[in-house]
C-alpha cells in the first residue's frame, strides 16, 4: 500500500450509495471524528430518527464483533524451532554467526586443488619457455638451424632472460639480428685464445665465454647492443659471417651475444 | 520493551546472534500469528505465512534503519506478505478463506468467542454475527480488510497503521471509515440473503 494508492472503493448498487454515505457518517460519529457542527447536526437527527438509532446500534454491534473476532490464537510450541529450521535450510546453515565462519570458509580440499593447479600451470609455463630457449641456444652454439621458437625459420634468439618466465596476455614481439661467425683454423684453441685476448684488450672489455672440444672452440662474446655492429665489422674478416633474424618477446635486451665458432674442419673463408 | 532494549536487540540481530533471533520469535510469534490469521482467515496458512514473516525479518534485518519501532516494521512485513498472498489467491480465483471458527488444531472446533451474551439465544445471535463479519471481511478488498484488522481487531494506533500501510494518517482515517461502511453493507447483505 502506497500513499498514492487509490482508494479501492466498493462496488455498490445505486440504492446502497446512500446507505454507504450514512454508514460512513455513523462511523465517524462513533469514532468522534465529526466536527462540532457536524456532530451536533448528527445528534439532533439521531434523537429524532429511530431508524438511525437502530442503524447506529447495529453498527456498534458489528464493530464489537470485529473487535472480538475469533478470540486470540496461539502459535504452537514448535513455532520457534520451525522458523529456525527454515532459516537454516534457506541459508544453507550460514545464517547464524556461531558457525558462519566455519561453514562459509572454502573447504581445504578445494584450496589444495587450486594450489596444485597453480603450481602445475607455473611449471608448464616455465618448462615450455625453457624448452624454447634451450632450442635457440643449441642453434646458436652449433650453427645449425634451430627450430624457430616463435615461427622465425632458422632464426635464433639472443641469450635467454635470467628472470623466470611469466605468461603474457599479449606479448610484444621484436625482431633482432643475430650474428654467427665461423672461423677455420687448424688449432682452434690457439686461435680462440688469440681472439679472446684481442677482445679483452679493447676498452670495452667484452665478456667472453669459451667452450671447447677436440674439433672446435666456441667463443660467446657479450656486449652492449649498440656496439654489436662495429664489433662484427672488426671480426668479419676472420671467417664466414652469417646473419640471421630472430623474434623476441618483450623489450629488447640491453646486451647481445655474438657467437664465434672456430672449427678445425670448417671451410676456409673466401679470399677477398 | 523499551526503545533502548529494542535498539540492543536489533543490533544483536544484525550481528546474526542466534539467541536474539530466538527472543524475537518468542516475543512476537503470537502477535504476528494473530494478525496474519485475521487477515488470511486460515489457521494453517497463517502459521505458514507467519514463519515466512520471521524468515523475511531475518533476511532483511540489515535494511531496518530504525525510523519506526521494530514491532511496527515487523507488522509491516507481515501485512505486506498477507496482502501479496491475498492477491495471489484472488488471481488464482481460489477462495481459500476458511471460517475463522475452525480451531488451530484443524478439528473444526470453535475458537473461543468473546461475547458478553449470557443467553443461548444471544450466543447464537453473536455467533451468527461473527460468521457474517468473517464473510464480509473476506469479501472486502485487501486494503479495507487490512485497515479494519489493524485498527479494530489489533487495536493499533493510527500512526503505526500509517507506517505499516504507507498511507498518511488522514488517509488511514478516511479510508477506515469507508472500510467500516463497506463491511457493514456486506454484513447486511449476508443477513438479507441468509
Amino acid at each position: 500500500m502506497k500513499p498514492t494508492d487509490p482508494d479501492p472503493g466498493v462496488d455498490l448498487p445505486e440504492d446502497d450509495e446512500a446507505a454507504f454515505e450514512r454508514l460512513e457518517r455513523i462511523g465517524a460519529w462513533v469514532d468522534g471524528e465529526l466536527s462540532g457542527e457536524e456532530r451536533a447536526a448528527f445528534e439532533r437527527e439521531l434523537a429524532a430518527d429511530p431508524e438511525l438509532q437502530a442503524e447506529v446500534e447495529s453498527f456498534k454491534q458489528t464493530m464489537n464483533a470485529v473487535a472480538n473476532l475469533g478470540g486470540p490464537v496461539q502459535a504452537p510450541e514448535s513455532f520457534v524451532a520451525e522458523v529456525e529450521s527454515r532459516i537454516r535450510v534457506r541459508s544453507h546453515g550460514r545464517f547464524f554467526n556461531d558457525d558462519f565462519f566455519y561453514r562459509s570458509r572454502v573447504p581445504y580440499e578445494v584450496f589444495a586443488g587450486l594450489m596444485l593447479a597453480m603450481i602445475a600451470a607455473l611449471l608448464w609455463f616455465g618448462e615450455s619457455h625453457q624448452r624454447d630457449t634451450d632450442l635457440a641456444m643449441a642453434g646458436s652454439q652449433q650453427g645449425k638451424q634451430a627450430p624457430a621458437p616463435h615461427g622465425g625459420g632458422d632464426l635464433t634468439p639472443p641469450a635467454p632472460p635470467t628472470t623466470p618466465p611469466t605468461p603474457h596476455v599479449a606479448p610484444l614481439r621484436r625482431e633482432i639480428v643475430v650474428y654467427h661467425l665461423t672461423v677455420s683454423d687448424a688449432d682452434p684453441t690457439a686461435r680462440a685464445r688469440a681472439l679472446s685476448q684481442r677482445f679483452q684488450a679493447t676498452d670495452q672489455r667484452y665478456a667472453v665465454k669459451v667452450d671447447a672440444d677436440a674439433e672446435r672452440t666456441t667463443l660467446r662474446v657479450t656486449m652492449p647492443r649498440d656496439q654489436v655492429e662495429s664489433f662484427v665489422q672488426s671480426v668479419s674478416a676472420e671467417g664466414q659471417l652469417r646473419k640471421t633474424r630472430a623474434w623476441i618477446e618483450g623489450d629488447a635486451p640491453q646486451t647481445q651475444t655474438v657467437t664465434i665458432v672456430i672449427d678445425r674442419s670448417a671451410p676456409a673463408p673466401p679470399t677477398p | 520493551m523499551t526503545e533502548g532494549e529494542e535498539r540492543r536487540l536489533v543490533r544483536r540481530l544484525k550481528q546474526r546472534d542466534e539467541e536474539a533471533f530466538r527472543e524475537v520469535v518468542t516475543l512476537y510469534q503470537h502477535k504476528v500469528l494473530n494478525l496474519v490469521f485475521r487477515l488470511l482467515g486460515d489457521y494453517e496458512e497463517a502459521q505458514d505465512l507467519s514463519q515466512e514473516v520471521f524468515v523475511a525479518v531475518f533476511k532483511h534485518i540489515d535494511a531496518f534503519r530504525g525510523d519506526a519501532r521494530f514491532s511496527t516494521w515487523l507488522y509491516r512485513i507481515a501485512t505486506n506478505l498477507c496482502m501479496n498472498r491475498l492477491k495471489y489467491h484472488k488471481r488464482r480465483a481460489r477462495d481459500r478463506t476458511q471460517s475463522l471458527t475452525e480451531g488451530p488444531e484443524g478439528d473444526g472446533g470453535m475458537l473461543p468467542l468473546v461475547s458478553n451474551s449470557p443467553t443461548p439465544e444471544k450466543l447464537m445471535a453473536g455467533h451468527q454475527l461473527e460468521v457474517a463479519v468473517q464473510k464480509a471481511l473476506a469479501n472486502l478488498s485487501e486494503e479495507y480488510r487490512t485497515l479494519i484488522v489493524l485498527r479494530d481487531t489489533e487495536h493499533m494506533a493510527y500512526a503505526d497503521i500509517a507506517t505499516i500501510t504507507g498511507l498518511n494518517e488522514g488517509t488511514v482515517k478516511s479510508r477506515l471509515h469507508r472500510a467500516r461502511a463497506a463491511l457493514k453493507i456486506e454484513v447486511n447483505r449476508y443477513y438479507e440473503t441468509d
